[in-house]
């Protein structure tokens, strides 16, 4: 039996990315903890090559496959018990529907007598009576078919999630919510033992923003200049479909997490209880960044470093216009941006050709990915100018370095900047922060902590100064190790007491 | 045989000709497909001359004598498959040639057949404008939704104002990219990063074109046009916008030395130089070529004196044009021929008030007695569109002898116009005779920031309509207008206001929240009836109203029951332990079972330990009105609170069959069983009774 069963969607092991990278630094650190991993994947084709060496505490990987419906199309329950599973579902969806999320535990317990086919679910009669009758008891006024394949395209996940047998570990934790929360919710809720969610962005607003702008669900007045309109009812079925999954792992969770205050506060908004929340931030490897940089920027060169792949939420458009705002004030100024191009290829092409309409062609490097570990000896300072965020590293990993920061203020930017609380503050800002798609304004800040090299200077030793203080990886990972051997204790007691029993 | 080969190699040689032109073709870098058509069918009609010849001279020397029972059929095929054949041949030449993707193909359409149009074009007017104003007739205008506390409003004005694509759709854009919630900021953003990247992606294409088919004068007119538009949008930030405009000029200077649209050039070259910040050059280079300008070029000079407060040059400048001397353009046009004042207002001179097309007063009135025409939509659209707001105070008079319809419509307009003037006839309509103008007028007055709004809402409180009275005591609460307070006192101990008067006039009081307000929200509770009072009682906890809790005891004490409730909520919405302790009576019984299940809930929300007993109990009835409370007390009760009070159970002694350990084992499984574990060794009687049953935490 596996100490922790991480349940993660759409991220470890198949895909790079922040999400990814910190799993896998947890797993590498806490040698001592064995793990279960269940990789959530819309479909079969997306289970690819690992991404990451997998570390030797990982005793299993299993795939749960969303969309896939082949091989279980055909209806597995007898006449009467489908009767009756449908019967006992309709009465505990309304119950949900109602907002009472303690009934999720009631539909997994109907859901593990049965176990439907996803047959059974789609396909039999039953279940067009049962879609019938939520449809009758919608809000809206839309189409009964519309409604119908939206329903289906909703609950095939969620019966292919409910018929996953748990691994059998101490404890569960899921690194978002969404099917990932509601797959580890399922699987505390039948094991009885503790559920731990960490939320890195908030799943729930991430599906709002793709749903509200999604071409892929239909809207009738999408064309409609009236503001007062009210949301497509499909793409408000999907929204709140998204919000309850968030706010069945809310309620099911023993533990929440996340990475900065502001977050926390929109868990809490979200439906996530105050008394569960807390905050444990991403840390970084201080003994890893040991160089420090010892010079100041001299006129007339100067060196601004941009650490991150080159995709469209990094704004790097922006950047660059706030590129030539500074090389027209100081002409020496050279921007190098250090990180992957290939993962949205057209946008690089249109970086390239951005920075070229702007004659920054001589004053603007894309150096490609590599070791960032010497790169940030070499830079004046450190530009950030994403339109989202949680916690970037790269500011940290800067700061560590004694480089001071310009940052959009997004996500945690500004507790890390400027301090999260007033003994933090007292430390003093490690740069400056600036709206986002604000190329003037972050512009006009990059050329001024590069035109004064003391002030340069001395906010580099200030974020050194509060990333040795609040974000050293080591402790920050002891409180994930606390945490874990807190749950895998009471799961155990438990567990005694049952055998007992 | 000697025939049919003759056949296949005259073919055979034919289509070699052609492949062999094609491939010529193709490699000299393709030239257009009409050129390439007519060289074709030059070569194929030589070809088929040719080879019939050839044929007729074989077959004169009679090579082929087998062929004589066919000859005329075969002649006949053999003509048809010269004529035809590679006519049939001809799409896979083409898409052979294609397929060699050769740069200056694809720049083909790029040319517009009228490159002076564009700059009238709306290329990205996505949206007919005419349809959607009528149904936005009667709804909020998309500024207002974008300024609007709803981020779903926020949401969908963004969509509106990224499709508008204006100079005020983007700098509203720019306003809400700055705003508080995360998702109504990223949207924003997204869109305004979508706006900048279709044209720096228009200009890519552009310069790629000249790149590949060198200076065509219409590419650069095109190009140098489409980046004066980038930077009217004012997507990116002053100092940036000037650099595209220098790039534009630098552009049309091109296009001016080529001698190329010289005049549309010579108008785009200084729109862009003023604009940059050089109005001066723009001006030099205007008086130099003075004799072969165009109108709108003149305008443009006129305008660049007027930057540069150059006033002699212009009044000059004007009498010249007014000689007939120089031509006149749109602009000076206007000014001439009837100049009405509010038109300086309107000169932006880069064009702009080409967007007011409709600037005199009479003109706009009879604009809007024609939407009682069958095209409403045109009409309707273009005083939307069209007028300039400036001149709605001046058509008043003229509107007020209109019938209703238009009237309304006038008023529509009028949403938004902030100038005092509008105020003032909007007070007209505020004391109409015909209501549905009065209420009309009210969503006017509710939604525009009029100079005096605050004193005509004052005046309102008194209006004979109940409604109004209804929205103007709102309007009071929610500016928290003190000066209004005697008035909403006055009213409010009135027998001729109503009930849902009344309880507006509360709210506000209870809004405005100072000492004079508060005396009127005591009223209510002294002497108001049992909705008013309980209203009230909701409107204290809404706003935190502290100075009440002697009356609210004492309400809770001897009301009716629906205020009895209400007051016991309210106390316990201060959450302090002075209100608790107040309240704790109740819980005993003080007042009756009703007020005793209230009190239970709140000590319950407020989860006190107090409440446990009656939380129990509560909990175990199936019709209480407050289950949540209590569902929710036995969810999230804290363990300290949990351990003192089992402790107080051990210590009593007296828990056998305890209703609130039984709900705690099945709500609360874990905590339960980890604190009975503590008290194994202290308390074992308790142990056994609770923490040693079977299941999960002793069940």
């Amino acid at each position: 039996m596996a100490d922790v069963c991480l349940v993660l969607e759409g991220t470890y092991p198949y895909v790079t990315g922040g999400v990814s990278s910190w799993v896998h630094d947890l797993i590498t650190s806490l040698e001592d903890i064995t793990f279960d991993i269940v990789a959530i994947l819309p479909a079969k084709s997306y289970a690819r090559e690992y991404k990451y060496k997998i570390p030797p505490n990982v005793s299993s990987i299993g795939n749960l496959y969303l969309n896939e419906i082949d091989g279980d199309s055909n209806s597995r329950l007898g006449f009467f018990q489908i009767k009756k599973f449908f019967r006992e579902l309709t009465g505990a969806a309304f119950e949900l529907k109602k907002g009472r999320f303690e009934t999720i535990s009631d539909i997994a317990e109907i859901f593990d007598r049965y176990r439907p086919s996803t047959g059974d679910f789609i396909n039999t009669k039953e279940s067009w009576n049962f879609f019938l009758k939520l449809y009758e008891n919608f809000d809206s006024n839309f189409s009964f078919v519309d409604f119908f394949w939206t329903m289906r395209f909703i609950l095939i996940p969620v019966i292919n999630i409910t018929s996953f047998r748990p691994p059998d570990c101490r404890c569960y934790h899921s690194v978002s919510t969404g099917y990932a929360g509601l797959l580890a919710s399922l699987f505390a809720l039948g094991t009885g033992r503790p559920m731990i969610l960490t939320e890195h962005g908030i799943y729930s607003n991430e599906r709002l923003l793709e749903i509200v702008n999604a071409k892929w669900i239909y809207d009738s007045e999408a064309g409609s200049i009236d503001a007062g309109r009210d949301m497509a009812p499909l793409k408000r079925l999907w929204i709140d479909f998204f919000f309850n999954l968030g706010r069945i792992a809310y309620h099911c969770s023993d533990e929440i997490i996340t990475l900065y205050r502001d977050n926390m506060h929109l868990q809490i908004k979200l439906g996530a209880p105050p008394e569960k929340c807390r905050v444990i931030p991403n840390g970084i490897d201080c003994a890893r960044f040991s160089e420090k940089r010892s010079r100041k920027p001299s006129p007339p060169s100067y060196t601004v470093g941009y650490v991150g792949r080159i995709v469209q939420i990094k704004d790097i458009k922006t950047l660059l216009y706030a590129a030539r705002f500074v090389v027209d004030r100081l002409p020496g100024a050279r921007f190098v941006l250090k990180g992957p191009v290939d993962e949205e290829k057209s946008y690089y092409e249109e970086c390239r050709v951005l920075t070229a309409l702007l004659g920054l062609e001589k004053s603007v490097v894309f150096a490609g990915p590599g070791d960032v570990k010497d790169f940030y000896r070499d830079i004046d300072l450190l530009v950030l100018s994403s339109i989202s965020e949680a916690q970037p590293l790269a500011l940290m990993e800067a700061n560590l370095c004694r480089v001071p920061v310009v940052a959009t203020d997004v996500g945690a930017v500004r507790e890390l900047v400027y301090g999260a609380d007033p003994e933090d503050a007292a430390i003093g800002p490690s740069g400056a922060v600036v709206p986002s798609k604000s190329p003037e304004a972050l512009g006009r800040e990059i050329a001024r902590l590069l035109a004064d090299p003391d002030l340069n200077e001395r906010m580099g030793v200030n974020g050194e100064k509060r990333v040795m203080k609040y974000y050293e990886k080591k402790d920050l990972k002891s409180r994930y190790l606390q945490l874990y051997k807190h749950h895998i204790s009471r799961s155990d007691r438990t567990l005694s007491k049952r055998s007992v029993v | 045989m000697f025939q049919d080969r003759v056949y296949y190699t005259s073919m055979m040689i034919w289509l070699s000709l052609l492949l062999m032109f094609a491939l010529a073709s193709a490699l000299a870098g393709a030239p257009p497909a009409d050129v390439f058509l007519a060289r074709a069918a030059i070569v194929n009609a030589a070809g088929a001359v040719l080879f019939l010849a050839v044929y007729e001279t074989l077959y004169s020397f009679d090579l082929d004598p087998g062929s004589e029972n066919n000859r005329t059929r075969k002649d006949l095929t053999f003509l048809m498959l010269l004529a035809f054949g590679p006519f049939g041949l001809m799409p896979v030449l083409f898409i052979a040639i294609a397929c060699a993707d050769k740069p200056a193909r694809k720049f083909d359409g790029l040319v517009r057949d009228n490159p002076c149009d564009m700059a009238e074009d709306a290329i990205f007017n996505y949206i007919d404008v005419a349809g959607e104003f009528q149904r936005q007739m009667f709804k909020e205008a998309v500024i207002d939704s974008a300024m609007s506390e709803s981020s779903f409003k926020k949401r969908n004005a963004i969509e509106i104002l990224s499709k508008i694509r204006t100079r005020q759709a983007v700098a509203a854009l720019k306003l809400m990219a700055r705003v508080g919630e995360y998702e109504v900021r990223f949207m924003a953003i997204n869109k305004l990063n979508a706006i900048e990247d279709e044209y720096v992606r228009e200009f890519d294409h552009y310069k790629s074109a000249l790149r590949v088919c060198g200076a065509v004068p219409e590419l650069v007119f095109q190009y140098a046009t489409l980046m004066m538009k980038f930077c009217r949008l004012e997507v990116l930030y002053e100092e940036l916008t000037r650099l595209y405009y220098r790039k534009a000029a630098a552009l049309f200077r091109a296009l001016i030395e080529a001698d190329r649209y010289r005049n549309e050039s010579l108008h785009g070259y200084s729109v862009c130089l003023r604009n940059s910040g050089d109005a001066a050059a723009a001006a030099e280079l205007l008086e130099k070529n003075a004799g072969t300008l165009g109108g709108d070029a003149i305008d443009e000079l006129a305008a660049c004196y007027f930057d540069l407060k150059r006033n002699d040059r212009l009044a000059d400048l004007i009498g010249r044009v007014k000689k007939g001397e120089l031509p006149r353009g749109k602009r000076l046009e206007k000014i001439l021929m009837g100049k009405d004042e509010n038109d300086d207002k309107d000169d932006t001179g880069d064009g702009e008030s080409e967007l007011y097309a409709v600037r005199k007063p009479a003109d706009f009135v009879k604009l809007l007695a024609e939407c009682e025409t069958t095209a409403f939509d045109e009409h309707y659209s273009r005083l939307k569109t069209a007028v300039n707001p400036s001149i709605y105070p001046a058509a008043f008079n003229s509107v007020c002898g209109f019938s209703r319809f238009c009237r309304i419509i006038y008023l529509k307009l009028l949403k938004g116009q902030i100038e005092a003037d509008n105020a003032r006839n909007l007070r007209y309509f505020l004391y109409d005779n015909d209501a549905v103008m009065v209420f009309f007028a009210l969503d006017v007055l509710c939604s525009t920031e009029l100079p005096l709004r605050n004193e005509i809402f004052m005046d309102l409180l008194l209006h004979p309509i109940d409604e109004v009275r209804i929205v103007a005591a709102t309007f009071a609460g929610m500016k928290k207008m003190r000066r209004a307070v005697p008035t909403l006192v006055k009213m409010l101990k009135s027998p001729k206001s109503s009930e849902t008067l009344k309880k507006e006039i509360v709210t506000a009081l209870a809004r405005i929240g100072d000492s004079a307000a508060a005396a009127g929200v005591s009223y209510s509770l002294s002497r108001g009836g049992t909705e008013l009072c309980v209203h009230a009682l909701g409107e204290i906890k809404k706003y935190r109203l502290h100075g009440f809790l002697d009356q609210m005891t004492a309400l809770a004490d001897s009301g009716p029951e629906p205020v009895k409730v209400a007051a016991i909520k309210t106390v316990a919405s201060f959450g302090d332990d002075d209100a608790f302790k107040k309240l704790s009576k109740y819980l005993a019984g003080a007042a009756g079972e009703t007020a005793r299940e209230a009190a239970a809930a709140e000590f319950s929300r407020a989860l006190r330990l107090e409440a446990a007993e009656y939380a129990a109990f509560y909990y175990s009835r199936e019709s209480s009105p407050y289950s949540e409370d209590f569902r929710y007390y036995f969810s999230y009760l804290g363990k300290n609170q949990i351990e003192k009070y089992i402790d107080g159970l051990i210590s009593s002694g007296d828990y056998a069959n305890n209703q609130f350990m039984k709900i705690l084992l099945k709500h609360r499984g874990s905590l339960a069983a980890e604190l009975l574990e503590k008290k194994r060794e202290s308390a074992p009687g308790f142990y056994l009774l609770y923490g040693a049953g079977p299941g999960k935490g002793g069940e």
